[in-house]
């Protein structure tokens, strides 16, 4: 497939400046739910297709082919390389892409136990056990759904500055929810596990004591306090951290949104942003993480990005572009969800560095207020720097001490606030959030965690 | 890919075994233009065809799905989803994939060939109409993007049904980010039109832009208990939350619906009448039948704040022995159609917009702000993106990192006014609706 992109490529004549890419991707899966005991379904997904990307004369134009069929991806050249140059005339900031970066390279899945090996049957026995088991822990337990989902894809980019990658990236995922009911108050808990690792992973989950775990979160929750609302100091698990570093800071990160002008953090470079306890990091070369993966879908090598360092703003999330136009090596950002989209500029494993804080050191460190457990999803107005963010459960804490249990709760803030407003890191890193991002309509695996952390007077919004 | 394909494929899965198999096909490709910096960024042209199969055996539900719409791809696919239900462990709620139907609605204005010959550069020549609006009056950074759709759906299935519905789809959605000494506001306005002479590219421009400007020097409040103002959008988008959860029939299946055991009850206030229209003509949500093939309906959800009916598509009708309101609907090719509202048409109050404002003492009005449930819970907590504090009758200032809390019971149980002027956006069709009161939570 490599040698016939690099020929159809060949055929076309561009001018200097003028860039071409061509992105081809299969990709097939499985996923399979239950839900409240009965099967929800066994889903087979395939895919193949074609992305072409054409700058002409400093526009942008794209295109996606289904298949790949060689006179539909010489059209599909035609039309993307038309599209540019019309964008280019009425386009005011003309794109870029750096001439000197030139990769060549193959990444192959490797699997201690290849997923792909393992019967359906096995995989729906996994759920089926983490379901009944989460199902049965109580009567309270209304209703539950456990899925299984898997990915395993190819994506080839050749470009006409000569790159030529060959990517294989694979990911799984097993997940359960519940939810409790008594009447009118109902309470739902989710809990999931993510990974780019084998089958091995999932034999490590136990999905017996996870369900078990998760079914007496969300009976408990039924008799936990309603939250209370107002500004209060707060200490967050490593699964609310993961969210908070992703929303709050990681978006800002993102080198498209600086130079759009949709970021707090332009023109903050080498700036003291937030407390000397606040290191930043993105690094999908982390084995095993649901963002982790070698090449980006500009077929750039990845690498591990110092984000901020000693509470300071060292460096950004770049894609060939945003590299180019800051003048800066470009460090593998540039994802797509799949050939039927353009790659923009994301996170992979983002985690805020470890402290030297114990837990309870941490709830000393705040006194009065809250401990909030178990993400439930967040996002920022990168512009204004305003986020929001949700939790499953906690504790209200008095003197240091974990005190009663308490609803889902809800916080908001202003993000360059909280960076400054940390006054505590804990010892306790755990890449806790495996998810997925949306930006521009386009989802991609990401993982997030940290260690736990104090933070002193966020907002926090009750029912 | 043809009708005798198609009637192959059903036959040749048929015979590997299926009970039945149902084949959802999907041919169209949409036409992007991204906005940044106040300016054209990109334009894109993208595929959207691909073909979903649902095969029942023994109860047993096997559903495959791909993007390549080949002979071969389409007897590969069957064979799998064959294959698939016969793994799975039968499902003992479900009883049949719909009948075939006779007579299906006439719904205009679903197809407009303008939209499929648009001239190369139009949908650019659009988003440049918006951004020149937004900039026209407000010194404004304006991003964004504007897509034009066509779409052709067919669905067959082993029990004889076949149908095919076009439909063409203009939208344009414009963020807009103003700055004063360091003040940062944020806004958008959005179109969604499915004939193009009623789209109006420099009003959503124009809108985002004013929007945004009229956000800055927002500030926090005290927290406390207030009175809720929700504008026409925020009236639709926290109904289509709430009832689409809480009069869902699948969640009453799984018990999880708000509403549940409380159809002919009393939950909100008797001006509150709501109706779900898929027929009405134009309608962005409109289609002449759901995603089985079932012909649409238009039905009433709540009628002078009685709860009347759950929503529901083939397998919830079945399960519950209820009526089958045709809302299956899917979310991607491989999904399962749930049961899932389309457009909102509620009625009229009494109350002019002004008097709502007016006779509040101290409360919130929010725009394009949906009060939305927590996942799987009735709880409400939101972030107010858009809202300004109202005091003495009068709006003071726009507000920040301010959230809403309250639940779904309370939120209706409150409801103490409705406005009589109506917002028809498309067969969206919303009033503005008062809240008593509710938890603000922010901090001076």
């Amino acid at each position: 497939m490599i040698d016939k992109l690099e020929k159809l490529l060949d055929k076309v004549r561009l001018n200097r400046g003028d860039f071409i890419d061509v992105r081809w991707e299969q990709g097939e899966g499985l996923a399979t739910t239950i839900q409240n005991s009965r099967p929800e379904q066994i889903t087979f997904q395939a895919e193949e297709g074609v992305g072409i990307r054409a700058l002409i004369n400093g526009g942008w134009g794209f295109v996606s082919v289904i298949g790949s069929k060689e006179h539909k991806i010489e059209k599909g050249i035609e039309m993307a390389m038309k599209i540019a140059a019309a964008t280019a005339k009425k386009t005011k900031e003309k794109g870029v892409i750096p001439e000197e970066y030139v990769f060549e390279g193959s990444h192959k899945m490797k699997f201690r136990e290849d997923p792909r090996d393992i019967s359906i049957e096995e995989k729906y026995a996994v759920i089926e056990n983490f379901e009944r088991v989460t199902r049965e822990y109580s009567e309270k337990i209304v209703a539950t759904n456990a899925t299984f989902r898997e990915w395993f894809q190819t994506e080839i980019v050749v470009n006409s500055l000569g790159t030529r990658v060959s990517n294989e990236y694979s990911n799984i995922n097993l997940s359960c929810m519940a939810t409790s009911r008594e009447g009118d108050n109902m309470q739902n808990v989710y809990t999931a596990k993510g990974t780019t690792n084998g089958w091995e992973e999932i034999r490590k989950y136990h999905t017996t004591e996870k369900g078990e775990e998760l079914a007496k979160r969300a009976v408990e929750l039924l008799k936990a306090q309603k939250p209370p609302s107002g500004r209060m100091n707060v200490v967050m698990d490593q699964s609310l951290v993961g969210v908070f570093v992703h929303e709050m800071i990681g978006h800002f990160e993102e080198a498209d949104a600086v130079l759009a002008h949709d970021s707090l953090f332009e023109g903050k470079l080498g700036q003291q942003i937030g407390t000397k306890s606040i290191n930043l990091y993105d690094d999908p070369t982390i084995s095993g993480l649901r963002g982790s993966y070698h090449f980006d879908s500009e077929g750039t090598p990845t690498t591990k990005r110092e984000l901020i360092k000693n509470g300071v703003l060292v460096g950004y999330l770049h894609s060939l572009e945003t590299a180019a136009k800051m003048n800066v090596p470009p460090n593998g950002a540039g994802r797509a969800m799949s050939f039927n989209y353009r790659p923009i500029v994301r996170m992979g494993n983002t985690y805020l560095g470890t402290g030297d804080l114990s837990f309870e050191e941490l709830l000393e460190r705040i006194k009065d207020g809250l401990y909030l457990q178990y993400s439930y999803g967040g996002y920022v107005d990168t512009a204004k720097g305003e986020f929001y963010f949700s939790a499953q459960g906690g504790y209200l804490v008095r003197k240091g001490e974990l005190l009663a249990p308490i609803q889902n709760v809800s916080l908001t803030g202003h993000c360059l606030e909280v960076l400054q407003k940390t006054i505590g890191v804990g010892n306790d890193l755990a890449y806790a959030f495996p998810g997925s991002c949306g930006k521009q309509s386009q989802w991609v695996p990401i993982h997030a965690g940290g260690p736990s952390l104090a933070v002193r007077d966020l907002i926090v919004g009750g029912q | 890919m043809d009708s005798r394909q198609i009637h192959e494929a059903i036959n040749f899965g048929l015979k590997r075994g299926a009970d039945q198999l149902e084949f959802f096909i999907l041919h169209g490709n949409s036409e992007t233009v991204q906005i940044e910096k106040s300016a054209i960024n990109a334009s894109e042209n993208k595929s959207i065809s691909g073909m979903g199969i649902r095969a029942y055996t023994k109860k047993g539900l096997g559903i495959a799905t791909t993007t390549l719409l080949t002979e071969r791809s389409l007897k590969e696919l069957t064979k799998k989803a064959v294959k698939l239900s016969k793994i799975a462990p039968p499902d003992e709620l479900f009883k049949s994939l719909p009948d075939p139907f006779t007579v299906y609605p006439k719904v205009n204005g679903l197809y407009d060939k303008t939209i499929t010959n648009f001239p190369d550069g139009h949908l650019t020549d659009l988003a440049i109409e918006a951004i020149d609006a937004g900039l026209e009056k407000h010194n404004v950074i304006i991003s964004g993007t504007f897509e034009r759709e066509v779409v052709e759906e067919s669905i067959y299935n082993s029990l004889g049904l076949e149908v095919n519905q076009k439909a063409t789809a203009l939208a344009g959605v414009i963020y807009a980010k103003a700055e004063r000494s360091g003040d940062i506001a944020t806004s958008w306005d959005y179109q969604r039109i499915r004939e193009a002479a009623t789209f109006n590219p420099a009003e959503i421009g124009s809108n985002a832009a004013k929007n945004a400007v009229s956000l800055l020097g927002a500030k926090k409040v005290k927290s406390e208990e207030m009175t809720v103002i929700l504008d026409q959008r925020s009236t639709q988008d926290t109904f289509l939350t709430i009832f689409g959860t809480g009069l869902n029939a699948y969640e009453v299946l799984l018990k999880t619906a708000f509403f549940i055991d409380r159809l002919g009850q009393k939950i909100t206030h008797e001006q509150i009448t709501v109706h779900d229209n898929p027929l009405y003509p134009g309608g962005s949500a409109s289609a002449i039948f759901d995603d089985e093939g079932v012909p649409h309906q238009k039905i009433t959800l709540i009628k002078k704040g009685i709860a009347i009916a759950y929503f529901s598509n083939s397998y919830t009708a079945n399960a519950l022995n209820i009526p089958n309101t045709a809302h299956a609907t899917k979310s991607s090719l491989g999904g399962i159609p749930y049961p899932d509202l389309n457009q909102l048409q509620i009625k009229a109050g009494d109350w002019s917009s002004e008097e709502l404002i007016r006779e509040t003492k101290k409360g919130i009005y929010l725009k394009d702000t949906s009060l939305e449930p927590t996942t799987g819970s009735p709880n409400i907590s939101i972030l107010v993106d858009q809202g300004f504090l109202i005091e003495k009758g009068e709006i003071t200032h726009p507000l920040k990192e301010t959230m809403v809390g309250t639940n779904v019971f309370s939120l209706l149980k409150n409801v103490d006014a409705v406005g009589k002027e109506l917002l028809n956006e498309a067969g969206s069709i919303a009033p503005m609706i008062r809240i008593s009161k509710a938890m603000v939570s922010s901090e001076e």
